[in-house]
């Protein structure tokens, strides 16, 4: 990104002050969201979102695993982002790394909840096979194709489409004829288990610039923020992840005003992502009918 | 390496094998350093000291729970301590909640059955927060009450760490 002379500088923090945006958005706008589910035909799930000028690519993966010895009848979930060099030139090789794992460690923190496992996005008890033995892996992959601000919200979008996409094979265990054997895992290719994704959180960037915050900052916004505070919030208004972004300090007061703001755009950005996700499945969906 | 006119500041946090009830257990580094970094840099006036670096090199050597918050603030005495500038003394807490009950500094076991937890730095005599990372699923009353709560003993632990780097100061030099 070039850098922004005093006169553009000015024109986007006096354009924040004054309700309108470089782009005519107003501060509490999104961009408009664009969702495809299904771009990656070998994944078992995934979803690309497009959100203005940002462009991710989220894929999930499952296969078959042991569970951790501390939570014997629960699933195993990881999430990891790669910053593509497509999207910037400085993301090359150990480039993009800081920004990743910044990344990767904001979106476990808002959908896998706490270590007990409470609060979490995925309900991690329905990828248990055999208590103890089996149980399913997700690998949840985020690719950043092209960063235009904002990656955050728009990884968690896609997450949540792709989790939407997601198909788990049906694994039927066989019984064994010896109690210690290990018992024969029969994947099914024909049945599938759906996620319920309504409980899964959406995350919202709210960045600080001057006295404002504005949503779904752009990168020229974000060149001019002091901090900025990505909240996960889901359907029922409950938090569900906090992180502060940015080195400058903030009052408490404005960070607790912050969340009631984000808890106002959380409830019109869940419905739009929800009909938009909808929208893209039942589009996915006609188009296997109609090459079957 | 370029010239910079203003200072820089380089984190790295690590944890030595016998840390950790079970050997190499270690949690991951990276993401410590990276967050030190954050806690630090809006503390530390970087405008003092052009064309330098400064570095925090933050070794673990028992990890007993709440390790984030201990180190940052461990760092921050270190760096009052070395005589750089800063804006204030950085102090962190962080909050474990279990059910409806909010634990304030947990220990290991503690933080393994956590529904949630709140971290928070901050820079007490500013009443500024520099760093505020919640996990698991709150409403936000309980929020208020979590961020009064750890807002009220960074205050308290600003004034211990104080009182502790005068009383170093006015132990007479050998």
């Amino acid at each position: 990104m070039v850098g922004l002379s005093l006169g553009e500088q000015n024109f986007i923090k006096g354009g924040i002050a004054q309700d309108l945006r470089t782009d005519g958005r107003k501060r509490i706008s999104y961009r408009p969201i664009f969702v495809e589910t299904g771009v990656i035909p070998q994944a078992s799930g995934s979803a690309r979102v497009k959100l203005g000028g940002t462009d991710v690519i989220a894929s999930v993966k499952a296969e078959l695993g042991r569970p951790a010895p501390s939570h014997p009848d629960q699933g195993k979930v990881s999430i990891n982002v790669d910053c593509s060099p497509i999207a910037e030139p400085t993301f090359e090789g150990r480039g993009g790394e800081e920004l990743s794992t910044e990344l990767s460690s904001a979106l476990q923190r808002c959908l896998l909840g706490g270590k007990s496992g409470a609060g979490a996005g995925i309900d991690l008890s329905s990828l248990s096979i055999v208590q103890g033995k089996h149980c399913w892996d997700l690998y949840i992959e985020g690719l950043v194709v092209s960063s235009d601000g904002n990656l955050l919200d728009a990884l968690g979008a896609a997450i949540k489409a792709a989790l939407a996409n997601t198909a788990i094979p049906k694994a039927q265990v066989a019984a064994s004829a010896l109690p210690d054997d290990e018992p024969e895992i029969d994947v099914s290719d024909e049945e599938f288990l759906q996620f319920d994704t309504t409980s899964v959180p959406v995350i919202i960037t709210l960045t600080k610039v001057g006295r404002h915050y504005i949503v779904d900052a752009t990168t020229e916004e974000e060149s001019q923020m002091s901090s900025a505070i990505s909240i996960s919030i889901n359907r029922q208004g409950r938090i569900c992840g906090l992180t502060k972004r940015g080195g400058a300090g903030l009052d408490p007061s404005i960070i607790l005003d912050m969340i009631s703001v984000a808890k106002h755009v959380s409830e019109q950005l869940i419905n739009k992502l929800d009909s938009e996700i909808a929208a893209a499945e039942a589009c996915d969906d006609e188009d296997d009918e109609m090459d079957s | 390496m370029m010239y910079s006119d203003t200072g820089r500041l380089n984190c790295n946090v690590t944890y030595t094998t016998f840390a950790t009830p079970l050997r190499g257990q270690a949690p991951e580094t990276k993401d410590l350093s990276s967050m030190l970094h954050k806690a630090l840099e809006g503390a530390i006036i970087l405008k003092s000291f052009p064309k330098t670096t400064v570095d925090v090199f933050a070794l673990v050597l028992e990890s007993g729970g709440s390790d984030l918050p201990v180190i940052t603030t461990c760092a921050s005495l270190a760096l009052a301590d070395a005589g750089i500038m800063l804006y204030d003394m950085v102090a962190s807490v962080s909050v474990s909640c279990l059910g409806k009950n909010l634990l304030i500094d947990p220990v290991s076991e503690e933080e393994s059955y956590q529904d949630g937890s709140l971290v928070i730095t901050c820079m007490p005599s500013r009443n500024e927060v520099t760093q505020m990372t919640v996990t698991g699923e709150w409403s936000t009353p309980k929020i208020h009450e979590a961020m009064q709560l750890c807002l009220d003993a960074c205050s308290k632990l600003g004034k211990i760490m104080r009182s502790c780097l005068k009383d170093a100061a006015s132990v007479p030099q050998d």
